[in-house]
């Protein structure tokens, strides 16, 4: 009998053989919790039949799932209908999965993770669901059924992306706590990559900078896989919008590349692409625009025309025209890239969505919201499918989605999108990411719209001092955050307030974009209409 | 001491005696507990693997668990089940009601743990995937893993074993 005696916290102790600690849960079991006669009870008066429809609505209220992965090497549920069916429904909820592992193989999983990585994380990212089997055919049929209903005719590839993107998240999450003891750079990438998939960048950097540490050491500086990790480190960093220290590591990857390969080498476009969308981030548009070129020229080249390293490049460059104001000029870009991508990778993948996204960010500006909604829409139904529903990326589409609603006054859905898209950003990037800023500033010109002038000013000033921070003084992000906050101070007849505001981002703006841009001249007309108001003719 | 399945078999013994195969009809779904109140709380599988361990069923499988000691493969195991051949089998303790061994426990009046007065069940909040047979599918490695995997995400019971 096992002796107990309760401490002040209610933490029960049972014979120095367990405790519970606060914060129990409940577990839903199958071989408990479901009624199991079905088999006996052949004219099939038996609840199992009920109960075993349960289990998506059962997945939907749990907060988390465990995944008995036992045996590591030989992971059988992975190859069961019910199990992956489960998993499934657990990402596309948005819920958190844990892997279960008996005492064995959390024995060998360390050593398994430091000596043979590649193995165990193809080993659990090489899902074959439509191979997938169950003890009884019609449970069979009816899973299949489901997972066709629920993710459309292509459902088993897309249902083995999203059980191996749980399964990476996990040994991502894993193996980031052992490779510290590895000297194996190799290693350090590879977990590195997979923290970055789960926008874990500050963890990725760290492993990146092992990383070159490593390489550096054993091959000298200008060897081309130093160029590959400098390449990884800078990447980890932009995604932190750490761009200052990205830019030179960028900068030094494309120097080694060109030195070890032809020119014309599709890993030297890869490193010209990186570099250019850092320096479109810093608003170095003159700088990027001749690399984007550059290029894609490389991947013509080198691809056949519909090829999606072609398509990347058409996006990249539509981006940067975009981001220009150069509307006209990007949306043929977007389109053809967007073709690319549906004909090349199926309608429901990563880069699709992307493609998506960016057209319709390019037909926003010139009004056309009416075909740029259903654009946002599909892209955020694939990026909800493939991420999960707390990802940055989906963060990005609600905030673009919402964008469109509010230009159509369809403000309530616009700032419930706004609501959620800022709440995953604070979430997974932290609360002092640029996209942050963003949503901050979308969601405070909407409040401002609908009167709601003291729940918008904290918002507006918070989105401006993220900017400064994180983009330095004469980013057009600043400029823009500051002309949002005075354009607010001005309708609250703060006009003295208003005026160098108006004045700063007038000044960022036409050193950027020069005189001729439409930002330029839209906040020239704001700064004219407050220096009317103080009577300043 | 075992706490939960010797009592519930000598429940549905006394109750059921008619069949050793086949259960009653169960009550309808609207007379039932609800699925999502039938959450299974960590104190309530502690009590279990004591049980099994008692039993001396640390090795059996889940579809072992529910079907006998002697069933081997969940394709005919739901044949070869008898209350005759495993009377602590899942199913036997089930044959009076018909229904889940959640659900029996709680007619029959177990609904907590009877050294801390700990409740045996709450509303689910954890979803379990695993399979009932093979290689490693032991159910009480299955409740000690699961265990471990909640208590490194900080939930629930540390083990010290």
């Amino acid at each position: 009998m096992p002796h107990i005696t309760q401490n002040e916290d209610s933490t029960f102790i049972y014979n120095n053989f367990c405790f519970l600690l606060q914060g129990d849960c409940a577990v839903f079991l199958d071989v408990l919790v479901c009624a199991q006669h079905r088999g006996n009870r052949p004219d099939g008066t038996c609840p199992n039949a009920v109960d075993c429809l349960k289990f998506d609505e059962i997945i939907r209220v749990c907060n988390r799932t465990v995944f008995y992965a036992s045996p590591l090497l030989q992971p059988l549920a992975l190859s069961r209908a019910w199990c992956l069916f489960e998993i499934m429904m657990t990402i596309v909820h948005g819920k958190k999965l844990l892997v279960a592992l008996n005492e064995t193989d959390r024995e060998g999983l360390k050593r398994l993770i430091l000596n043979d990585f590649d193995r165990i994380v193809t080993m659990f990212s090489s899902i074959k669901s439509e191979n997938a089997e169950a003890t009884l055919e019609e449970d069979r049929e009816k899973i299949f059924g489901w997972i066709r209903r629920d993710l459309g005719a292509d459902g088993f590839k897309r249902l083995n992306e999203i059980v191996s993107d749980g399964m990476r998240a996990w040994m991502a999450q894993t193996s980031a706590k052992f490779v510290t003891e590895s000297k194996d750079a190799a290693l350090f990438e590879s977990v590195g990559q997979l923290l970055c998939n789960l926008a874990r960048f500050k963890e990725a950097e760290l492993l990146y900078r092992r990383a070159l540490e490593i390489i550096e050491a054993a091959h000298g500086p200008d060897h081309p896989d130093v160029a590959s990790t400098l390449g990884n480190l800078a990447s980890s960093l932009k995604s932190q919008a750490k761009y200052k220290e990205a830019e030179p590591l960028y900068r030094r990857a494309l120097k080694i590349r060109e030195s070890a390969y032809r020119p014309d080498n599709p890993a030297v476009a890869s490193t010209l692409s990186n570099l250019a969308t850092l320096l479109n981030r810093r608003a170095k548009y003159k700088e990027a625009e001749p690399l984007y070129r550059r290029a894609l020229t490389i991947q013509e080249a080198a691809h056949r025309p519909d090829h999606p390293e072609v398509a990347a490049s058409l996006n990249n460059l539509a981006i940067l025209l975009k981001d220009q104001a150069k509307y006209e000029e990007a949306e043929p870009l977007c389109r053809r890239a967007l073709a690319i991508y549906e004909a090349a990778r199926g309608p429901d993948h990563p880069d699709v969505a992307l493609a998506l996204s960016n057209l319709a960010n390019v037909l926003k500006p010139q009004a056309e919201y009416k075909e740029a909604e259903p654009l946002y829409r599909r892209a955020l139904k694939i990026r909800e499918v493939i991420h999960g529903p707390d990802h940055p990326k989906v963060g990005s589409t609600l905030s673009n989605l919402a964008n469109v609603l509010k230009a159509q006054a369809k403000y309530e859905e616009a700032e419930l999108f706004y609501r959620r898209a800022l709440a995953i950003q604070e979430a997974a990037l932290g609360p002092d990411h640029p996209e942050v800023a963003a949503s901050l500033n979308n969601l405070a010109i909407l409040l401002n719209g609908q009167s709601k002038y003291e729940e918008a000013e904290p918002l507006y000033r918070r989105a401006l001092a993220i900017y400064e921070a994180a983009r330095g003084p004469d980013h057009p992000n600043v400029a823009l955050a500051l002309k949002n906050l005075a354009i607010f101070l001005n309708g609250q007849s703060k006009y003295e307030e208003a005026e160098p505001l108006f004045r700063r981002a007038f000044a960022i703006q036409e050193l950027i974009h020069g005189p001729d841009h439409p930002a330029v001249a839209s906040t020239l007309k704001n700064l004219a209409n407050a220096l009317k108001a103080q009577a300043k003719y | 001491m075992s706490l939960i399945i010797k009592k519930l078999a000598e429940v549905s013994r006394r109750q059921h005696s008619g069949s050793d195969t086949v259960a009653v009809v169960a009550p309808s779904e609207d007379e039932r507990v609800p699925m999502l109140h039938r959450g299974v709380r960590l104190v309530m599988l502690r009590n279990l693997l004591s049980d099994l361990k008692e039993l001396e069923r640390e090795d059996i499988n889940s579809g072992q668990f529910l079907n006998g000691m002697h069933t081997k493969d969940s394709a005919t195991d739901w044949r070869e089940f008898s209350r005759e051949l495993d009377e602590y089998s899942g199913k036997a303790c089930c044959l009076h009601t018909g229904l889940s061994f959640v659900e029996t426990m709680i007619l029959a009046g177990m609904t907590k743990d009877p050294i801390t007065g700990v409740d045996y069940f709450a509303d689910i909040d954890t979803f379990v995937s695993y399979t009932w047979r093979g290689p490693s599918a032991s159910m009480c490695a299955l409740i000690l893993s699961v265990e471990d995997a909640l208590s490194a995400d900080g939930i629930g019971v540390r083990c010290h074993t």
